[in-house]
């Protein structure tokens, strides 16, 4: 027999409830024993006709401080403003922002973990939470894969570390890990809901990448005849004489996808040859925004 | 990704865009290498609708010191003044005669 007492659930040799292994992880047993006062021992009952709603699509969940299924971006708040991605489909790290859905995540209410949506895996610390290194990986609501964004900051609700940029290196592909909170601002990141982002530049100087948006230009040579990069049939690049209207020779700077492409083959993006593999450059069809 | 970065396009791993080989050909063959600041490695980015117009007939070139498709003589400065002229495929100087060699 039990009994509600305060907050915990006592039997007759004044044993309680607990949470076995003192995890807040799904599917973990529950078990009676000595009492400790700790928090795996102290509940709440609530009344089936009482319980609250969970929040639906589009409401907030207090909780964990995000809207349910609202897709956002995660900007950090270090110069860049960055945001939050991942490549190889599985490590997390930091990019500028492109426009592909990697880059895009939604809080998920049935599991309470941040999924992304470009294939609805969820964030996770690699190893079942053994490491600092963060994956997405399919979705199980782990301790290691439950963070609440509060304060400026994504906290896994187990250890109370937060996600932050790696050695505090603003960079392009810099890894995405956690760690214990310094308040530091590379632990620190802003969530923007892709609903009210502000609208994407279609002209004017981009600073960071040095180019005007949209705007056609021409890769000149120093070399002594000043010749220009010409694109030879969509694919290798060389250079050769200004020629007056040929637009192979002619590039322009894409703000979604942040790279250099074609002006005759506009679906195409300068890149280096074997994914950086290669010293050649040459324009490719298959455009991901990687440091290639 | 590539930045223009002073006179540079740059990617993230901080390696620029070159002419291959270091010279400057018809074709050359663009290529990613490490920064060493040479020529070869220097670009303007100059928009098309600001690319200047190039010299027309008539026109000098300011860069080659020349004027466009306009017939000169080139005369030696030695005292007797000849003129650059071709004996066959060789050339050589010699006093003006009207040819249009």
């Amino acid at each position: 027999m039990f009994r509600y007492r305060g907050a915990q659930i006592v039997n007759d040799h004044n044993k309680v409830l607990h949470v076995q292994g003192d995890v807040d992880g799904e599917g973990k047993n529950v078990m009676i024993y000595n009492q400790n006062g700790k928090i795996p021992q102290q509940w709440d009952v609530v009344y089936a006709d009482e319980y609250p709603d969970e929040p639906k699509k589009g409401e907030l969940n207090k909780d964990f401080g995000l809207y349910v299924e609202r897709p956002f971006y995660i900007a950090t708040a270090m110069s860049s403003h960055r945001y939050i991605d991942h490549i190889n489909n599985r490590n997390m790290v930091l990019k500028v922002p492109n426009g592909r859905n990697s880059q895009t995540w939604y809080f998920h209410q049935a599991s309470l973990t941040i999924r992304t949506k470009y294939n609805n895996q969820s964030w996770d610390i690699k190893s079942s939470g053994k490491t600092e290194d963060m994956q997405i990986w399919s979705t199980n609501s782990g301790w290691f894969q439950v963070f609440k964004y509060q304060g400026g900051q994504f906290i896994n609700i187990q250890n109370n570390k937060v996600v932050e940029i790696s050695g505090s290196k603003d960079v392009e592909g810099q890894a995405i890990k956690v760690h214990g909170n310094n308040g530091g601002v590379n632990q620190r990141w802003n969530v923007i809901y892709v609903d009210s982002a502000p609208k994407q530049e279609t002209k004017g100087l981009n600073e960071e990448f040095g180019f005007e948006i949209n705007r056609p230009f021409y890769m000149v040579s120093r070399l002594p005849l000043h010749r220009v990069i010409e694109a030879i049939g969509a694919n290798n690049l060389v250079q050769k004489r200004y020629t007056k209207g040929r637009v192979a020779q002619q590039f322009f700077f894409d703000e979604k996808t942040k790279t250099i492409r074609s002006q005759q083959w506009k679906n195409y993006c300068m890149e280096i040859q074997s994914n950086g593999g290669s010293t050649n450059v040459r324009m490719i069809s298959s455009i991901t925004s990687r440091w290639w | 990704m590539f930045r223009s970065q002073g006179d540079a396009i740059v990617n993230d791993k901080g390696k620029v865009l070159e002419v291959q080989g270091g010279y400057d050909g018809e074709n050359k063959n663009i290529a990613i290498a490490k920064a060493n600041g040479e020529t070869h490695q220097q670009w303007d980015i100059v928009y098309a609708d600001e690319y200047p117009e190039e010299p027309k007939k008539g026109e000098l070139n300011a860069d080659f010191g020349l004027y466009v498709e306009r017939d000169f003589y080139i005369v030696s400065q030695m005292s007797a003044n000849r003129y650059l002229d071709l004996i066959g495929a060789n050339m050589v100087i010699k006093t003006p005669n009207s040819r249009k060699s």
